[in-house]
């Protein structure tokens, strides 16, 4: 009889504690599963947050990119048209000389005419006439300088440096 | 008996299990490779170089220099961007973290 007695009263203090038991645990459990919501809700907003930035920062980098590549491709345009245009330029150098040449004796030919002649030329006319001779002179030397090789002294250092 | 009794209890702990949320990547800012690309070195001058090929060494150094000022001028902008685009994340993270510590 109080075998059974003790049997029932543990049964019902060890039920008594289980539920006190299973009620704190589960009331603590609650607390930390709503946290656990919040710190979930806070991370995938967050989530969205970083993948809405990223797409943003990829597409301004895309949009410079492109514009990079405009500008990259007008400049390369540009330096292309200018190395053609330097090219014939260098290249027309001996033609340009001939040619100078050429109009530099008509003017000191018509110089020797003006000094040599009885209606000598007006002091204007032969000043007129120097000036253009001077202005040929230069042409032409300018071109020929072209051709000529940087003295060594001047050019050493650079290529030294290459 | 014994296998099924471990598979039973795999999937009981398996429901106890809470996904947590790993500590994310910083952002990236990946400039365009093409941004990234070295410049040109100066043109080599070789010995008895004449002055007519003196302007177009001139000339190609000129254009490279000017690829290279635009690159950079680029690449600069992108980082200025990246990092406005950084701030307004990191303005945006601040004032969600300053949401929760409210509630």
């Amino acid at each position: 009889m109080v075998d059974n007695l003790k049997l029932i009263v543990g049964t019902v203090a060890a039920a008594a504690a289980f539920g006190l038991g299973y009620g704190w645990g589960a009331h603590k459990v609650k607390d930390l599963e709503a946290q656990i919501e919040s710190i979930k809700k806070t991370g995938a907003e967050v989530d969205a947050k970083l993948k809405q930035s990223q797409e943003e920062m990829a597409r301004t980098l895309k949009e410079k990119e492109a514009e990079f590549a405009r500008q990259s491709q007008q400049l390369k345009a540009e330096a292309d048209r200018k190395e053609k245009d330097l090219t014939a330029a260098l290249a027309s150098t001996g033609g340009r000389i001939e040619s100078l040449r050429a109009q530099l004796s008509a003017a000191q030919a018509k110089q020797a005419q003006l000094g040599a002649g009885t209606d000598a030329g007006t002091a204007a006319e032969r000043k007129a006439l120097q000036g253009q001779i001077d202005a040929l002179r230069a042409g032409m030397d300018a071109n020929q300088c072209l051709a000529l090789a940087v003295p060594e002294p001047v050019i050493g250092p650079l290529v030294r440096r290459n | 008996m014994k296998p099924i009794l471990i598979c039973l209890s795999s999937l009981a702990f398996s429901g106890c299990t809470t996904a947590v949320p790993v500590v994310r990547e910083a952002l990236k800012c990946e400039a365009p490779a093409s941004m990234l690309a070295e410049c040109s070195d100066p043109v080599a001058i070789k010995q008895g170089i004449t002055f007519g090929e003196m302007i177009g060494v001139s000339g190609r150094d000129r254009d490279s220099l000017r690829e290279c000022a635009l690159r950079h001028k680029s690449l600069a902008g992108a980082v200025v961007d990246c990092n406005n685009r950084i701030e307004k994340y990191n303005a945006e993270v601040r004032e969600i973290n300053a949401r929760n510590a409210k509630q």
